[in-house]
């Protein structure tokens, strides 16, 4: 049963990487260069996937601990932890590729408005979700307190959504999703990678959080031996 | 020796007489052209884009408000710069529509132009060429390193992670 499991986690990774490999062939050769900002536009394709799988990934860590303080059932935290952790890298990768973009097209790595403050408290939150888990003592009393972090975490996201148009500023509208203005226009290709780019990096989430599952669940295993063996 | 000679002359002398025949074509042209005066530079910001079948024409209007309509020739070559200093460099008539697409680009984004033109008729349509030519690659090529460096990182990390945690369960069980 076991090496099913790790078959599937296998043939995932394997799947999600041939799924990578095309997802870099539209971006850097199928997809034309964007007229205004030249090829520093594909960053883009880099920057709105991995803000997407942060949120993403703080919303499963909100709902896993919603559904562990309900069911008591360790497996939702173990996705919990699984999600904050890889939700964390997607983080940096949102703050770190916004700046790089930002840099050449604003003039500057950071303005301090709404989207990109939010987007780093998002961040934050990540980091002191994986702190208090790292340093508090191990035990139901972490997982729950942890476990609140989570739900309270979750209150930024819909905030990062709808900065954008709540507080216009340099960052760009939203192009997608309920939110949208109407008015913004893409080409075809440009909507099409990017899509692609959404559903590729949702697939590399969910294969760091699948292998983070699979790792903390041995690890649990293991403290369960050494319990049963004192 | 002498016949080989002779023929290479007759051939340098058919060439200094082509060479002249074609400079006396040119020459009139010359002096026709720079009888009707020289060619004039304009400076000032794309206010209207219009085409018609038969040609393209461009308003310019100049910091004193005075609107200049000057036609685009085939021949027109562009050199403007997009928002992040990459330039591009073509004649009108290779691409028209893609031209046309950069110049209203230019108009958004209200950029300074410089029209050299010969009554009314552009030679050349070119915005300031940045300093900085610089296509920003290092930025594009350090974000996907940084990506791919952290997501494989983090990945081999938990491979191997889990790799010794199978083992150290094994050995505890064997205990």
């Amino acid at each position: 049963m076991k090496i099913t499991k790790l078959n599937f986690i296998n043939i995932f990774i394997i799947f999600t990487g041939i799924i990578v490999v095309i997802d870099m062939w539209m971006i850097f050769v199928w997809v034309p260069t964007e007229i205004n900002q030249g090829a520093i536009q594909r960053i883009l394709y880099l920057h709105v996937p991995v803000a997407w799988g942060s949120m993403a990934a703080i919303c499963i860590v909100a709902f896993s601990s919603i559904m562990y303080l309900y069911k008591k059932a360790e497996k939702w935290d173990r996705i919990a932890l699984s999600a904050a952790e890889s939700g964390a890298i997607f983080g940096a990768m949102m703050l770190l590729s916004g700046m790089l973009w930002a840099r050449p097209v604003w003039g500057v790595f950071w303005t301090g408005e709404a989207k990109l403050t939010f987007s780093l408290i998002l961040f934050i939150l990540f980091i002191a979700y994986l702190m208090f888990r790292a340093y508090f003592p191990k035990g139901i009393q972490q997982k729950r307190i942890s476990a609140v972090i989570g739900i309270i975490g979750a209150i930024d996201t819909p905030i990062i959504y709808f900065a954008a148009n709540l507080w216009e500023r340099a960052h760009p509208p939203l192009i997608a999703g309920p939110a949208a203005t109407s008015d913004s226009f893409i080409s075809q290709n440009i909507i099409l990678t990017l899509l692609f780019s959404v559903v590729t990096f949702t697939l590399v989430l969910s294969s760091l959080i699948f292998l983070r599952y699979t790792l903390r669940k041995n690890e649990d295993e293991i403290d369960l031996i050494i319990i049963n063996k004192t | 020796m002498e016949n080989k000679y002779f023929k290479t002359k007759n051939i340098s002398y058919i060439l200094l007489a082509l060479l002249f025949l074609i400079s006396f074509l040119l020459i009139p042209q010359k002096i026709y052209s720079d009888d009707d005066g020289e060619d004039e530079i304009i400076n000032g910001f794309i206010s209207a884009i219009e085409s018609t079948n038969e040609n393209t024409i461009l308003s310019i209007t100049d910091n004193n408000g005075v609107i200049y309509d000057i036609i685009i020739t085939s021949d027109t070559v562009l050199g403007l710069d997009n928002a992040v200093g990459e330039r591009w460099i073509d004649r009108f008539s290779n691409d028209i529509n893609e031209s046309i697409k950069r110049l209203n680009d230019q108009q958004n984004m209200l950029s300074p132009i410089t029209i050299l033109h010969h009554s009314k008729y552009a030679h050349s349509i070119t915005t300031k060429n940045s300093e900085n030519l610089k296509t920003n690659l290092n930025y594009l090529f350090i974000v996907f390193a940084l990506a791919w460096l952290s997501f494989f990182g983090y990945l081999i990390y938990l491979s191997r992670r889990l790799l010794n945690i199978k083992e150290e369960i094994k050995l505890l069980k064997s205990k």
